[in-house]
């Protein structure tokens, strides 16, 4: 069930020493850090063409209004797999952040008592789930129903 | 779980009882202070999501282009919540564990005898909002149905 929490990279994290851990969390801000600046940069550019589209409309030019809508939807699905592994990053950064705390506890102490405590993104079991629920939970372009 | 920590602890001495309590003490302190930290992240990205929300309302009613912009960047604030409210449960069973500790040291100390449904009603009090509501069940339904309709109605027809 608390399947983040059963990963060997995360369970061996508690047990090495404090420069292994730290290089790991480097490691790890970095990832986060340049993912970040790369879905940071894809919004800019699909707002820009939303933008560009939303002017070129009001100027009555309906055909090049829909390429940069095209360009829109392309630069949201091409943001889908950058946001799916940010998630992926921040959620393995952020625990490992809590993890550092002085009595961090694995929740799975807890299982006995209470087997239904839901962990929201980490109760989920791989990196292909976590994608597919993500496109699901997040992702406004299905529920627009716009295909590429 | 509660019980089997419940013996071991009535076999401990006084003096370690002390120990132990005073250590889930502060545990309990950091994780309820870490807690609180996120659950104020929490209630900012929400805030955040709502203002955004009701930016590509006022947006659609003039232009589709527009509140598609804004809804691309509700997907990434909905992301991180997701991310904070994932964390905070974490934080938030730490925080129970080590109150449950506490008082299951206390009531060793005070002699009082193991009670299941006590700590029974203390989980279901703390994790009520976890177990009954998923963290997952957020959606963004709503503006983004409408944005759908409109959407469809713009790009079939070539124009608003």
């Amino acid at each position: 069930m608390i399947s983040w929490f059963n990963r060997s990279r995360i369970r061996s994290y508690v047990k090495l020493s404090t420069r292994k851990q730290n290089k790991m969390k480097q490691e790890i801000d970095q990832r986060h850090a340049e993912q970040r600046s790369i879905l940071d940069s894809r919004l800019a550019n699909a707002r820009d063409h939303a933008r560009k589209a939303d002017r070129l409309q009001k100027r009555g030019k309906g055909e090049k209004a829909k390429e940069e809508v095209n360009s829109f939807k392309l630069e949201l699905a091409s943001s889908q797999p950058v946001l799916n592994a940010y998630v992926n990053t921040a959620l393995e950064k952020q625990l490992l952040e809590v993890m550092s705390v002085e009595g961090f506890a694995f929740p799975d102490v807890l299982n006995d008592l209470r087997s239904d405590i839901d962990y929201g993104l980490f109760s989920v079991n791989a990196t292909n789930e976590l994608d597919a629920l993500l496109t699901a939970e997040v992702n406004p372009f299905d529920e627009l129903g716009i295909e590429i | 779980m509660a019980k089997p920590i419940y013996d071991r602890l009535a076999k401990m001495s006084k003096r370690k009882l002390d120990g132990l309590e005073y250590d889930h003490h502060q545990h309990l302190n950091r994780f309820s202070n870490a807690k609180d930290g996120k659950v104020n992240e929490v209630q900012s990205l929400d805030k955040r999501l709502d203002k955004l929300r009701s930016k590509a309302s006022k947006e659609l009613e003039s232009s589709v282009p527009r509140a598609l912009g804004t809804a691309m960047e509700m997907r990434h604030v909905k992301a991180d919540l997701l991310i904070a409210k994932s964390v905070l449960s974490v934080l938030r069973s730490n925080q129970f564990y080590h109150r449950l500790m506490v008082m299951l040291i206390q009531d060793v100390k005070a002699g009082v005898e193991y009670d299941p449904s006590r700590v029974d009603n203390m989980a279901s009090s703390e994790f009520s909002e976890l177990v009954e509501g998923s963290i997952l069940s957020t959606n963004l339904d709503g503006i983004l149905g409408d944005l759908r309709s409109e959407l469809d109605g713009h790009l079939g027809g070539g124009g608003q």
